[in-house]
């Protein structure tokens, strides 16, 4: 008779136990759910990021050295051939003129430049269409563009985003 | 089994065979063969208020436990009605068969009304019907008192309802009066009488009695019925202890009943708990290996398709500038032309000095066929004898790149 007293307290202590951790174990279901419903959301905005991203043409970024490298290649050389003198300078705050590419979106990385250049006069559009052309066979984004016509001479500015892996 | 009806000492009713009167004195010449033996007593009635837990010591605070044997039966909640025999009676009694039972007679003859009225246990739809019938017939009264005859003995015994109030034996007399007595301890009003001695009956109905005469065997009304009280039968130390016994382990298989039950259903609860936890975690990594499935299908496509995109935002001045190098009047001159992606066109020309007359309204006019500057917006400055204008263009929000431009006004 005792032990069906004992079994008894166990069960409802054994319940108690059990309701304990099933209360525990709700908690953890609400939390999983709040997170399922973030998470569900960051994957929304993944899938559309990523059709968004294929509707575009293949144009495959380079490593961010080999960027630089094409970028004094065909900027600074090329105008320096068509006798523009042309500079590089790093842009924005924190870079102490040194050129560093920062994570921007996962997987690519982004350096920001300042292309100068200085021609005369006679033939400035065709070298300003040359480094056009030349920029926009780089993984980059010219921003901003400025020109500015003095007596004989006309400087360029642009700002240009390059972009690397 | 032989069965006696015990009124006093000196009056038992032999209530098997023949019947007849005997004394306490001669009961063990009826039972010379120690045979099994059935009795009835006129037990002292009490009503208690208390709880099953604390009957034993409200009773044993008012009858001495050694002297008294009781009996209890409940009336309602939190109260019982017990029949309280003497011990010393009791075991007289059980010394004289080989298995006696005792019974308190009062509660034979209530079960002897109720066999002769069925209403009295009725059911709910016929209590419905009962109910009804109350709104056009007087409501019968559930007060009985029955009149036990034997000779110049009365055994009077009242009842309401279930509820026994009080069970006398009056010897001699006037039996009207000693029941009328009866009525007024009892605080009864009018109730049925019912007797087996047909000259009584007929004296109470001469006097406006509602008396009956019951269609029972025997002389008196609860002798035929004793055996079917048997289970309110007094109860020896033996039978007491293997009834606490038969309680405690039907209240220890309730309790482990219940506790299994609770555990059952703590059980089920914490599985299906458990089983939505999991669900929910399940749905959680899955989503979480989505995501990084996802993040890296973007990287990916990020590396292979971004510096596309990167080319399209590139703003480019080459074509304005070699349209504003042609188009510009030979009054003004290009300063400057400025694209950017936020703020748009903006391309600044002076008046060159000691030129022909110029306003305004040339300059738009000499644009007017311009594919980027048509729409411009010219805001003309004065810097001393200089005369400057800003030509703006807004930046074309996406999707109306293939409106055409608008002249200004």
């Amino acid at each position: 008779m005792r032990s069906l007293y004992v079994f008894a307290v166990l069960f409802v202590l054994g319940s108690v136990g059990l309701l304990v951790l099933a209360d525990e174990e709700w908690s953890q279901k609400g939390q999983f759910e709040g997170n399922n419903v973030i998470l569900q959301q960051q994957l929304d905005e993944l899938t559309v990021e990523a059709a968004g991203l294929e509707r575009l043409e293949p144009f495959p970024l380079k490593f961010k050295q080999d960027t630089l490298s094409d970028l004094f290649t065909r900027a600074v050389e090329a105008g320096e051939v068509l006798g523009a003198g042309v500079r590089l300078e790093a842009r924005g705050f924190g870079n102490m003129g040194e050129m560093r590419f920062v994570e921007f979106k996962s997987g690519v990385q982004k350096c920001e430049v300042t292309v100068q250049a200085s021609m005369e006069k006679e033939g400035a559009a065709a070298i300003l269409t040359m480094l056009e052309e030349e920029l926009g066979e780089l993984p980059a984004s010219v921003r901003k563009t400025k020109v500015r016509v003095m007596d004989s001479v006309v400087s360029v500015s642009m700002d240009v985003d390059l972009f690397g892996r | 089994m032989k069965k006696f009806i015990v009124i006093s000492p000196d009056l038992v009713w032999v209530a098997h065979g023949e019947g007849g009167v005997t004394t306490l004195d001669d009961l063990p010449n009826h039972l010379q063969t120690k045979e099994d033996a059935l009795f009835a007593i006129l037990p002292q009635m009490q009503r208690v208020v208390a709880t099953e837990r604390t009957l034993d010591t409200v009773m044993a605070s008012t009858f001495s436990p050694v002297e008294n044997s009781f009996r209890a039966e409940p009336l309602e909640d939190n109260v019982f009605q017990v029949y309280v025999a003497r011990t010393e009676m009791l075991d007289r009694l059980r010394s004289l068969g080989r298995d006696v039972y005792i019974v308190p007679y009062p509660a034979a003859v209530r079960h002897a009304l109720s066999t002769l009225n069925p209403e009295a246990e009725s059911s709910l739809r016929e209590r419905t019907r009962v109910f009804l019938q109350a709104l056009t017939d007087t409501p019968k009264s559930n007060e009985k008192v029955v009149v036990d005859v034997l000779g110049q003995d009365y055994v009077i015994t009242a009842l309401r309802g279930k509820e026994i109030l009080a069970i006398r034996h009056v010897r001699g007399g006037e039996p009207v009066m000693e029941m009328q007595r009866t009525l007024a301890s009892a605080r009864m009003d009018n109730p049925g009488v019912l007797s087996r001695d047909q000259d009584f009956v007929l004296e109470l109905q001469s006097q406006g009695f509602e008396a009956e005469l019951p269609e029972l065997p025997g002389l008196m009304v609860g002798e035929s019925v004793l055996e079917k009280v048997t289970s309110l039968r007094y109860l020896t130390d033996i039978e007491v202890a293997r009834e606490r016994a038969r309680q405690n382990k039907r209240k220890a298989i309730t309790a482990f009943s219940v506790g299994l039950g609770c555990l059952a259903v703590a059980g089920g609860g914490y599985g299906w708990v458990h089983g939505q936890m999991v669900e929910a975690r399940n749905a959680n990594l899955a989503l979480a290996s989505n995501i990084e499935a996802k993040q890296q299908a973007v990287a990916s496509s990020y590396q292979e398709r971004y510096a596309s995109k990167a080319r399209a935002e590139s703003v480019s001045v080459r074509e304005e500038l070699f349209e504003l190098s042609t188009a510009l009047p030979p009054q003004v001159v290009l300063q400057s032309i400025e694209r950017d992606a936020q703020a748009g066109l903006v391309a600044t020309v002076e008046r060159r000095p000691g030129a022909a007359p110029f306003s305004r309204m040339d300059l738009k006019s000499a644009l007017a066929s311009s594919p980027f500057f048509a729409g411009a917006e010219i805001e003309e400055k004065f810097e001393g004898h200089l005369v400057r204008y800003v030509l703006t263009v807004k930046p074309q929000p996406p999707g109306a790149a293939a409106a055409p431009a608008q002249p200004s006004p």
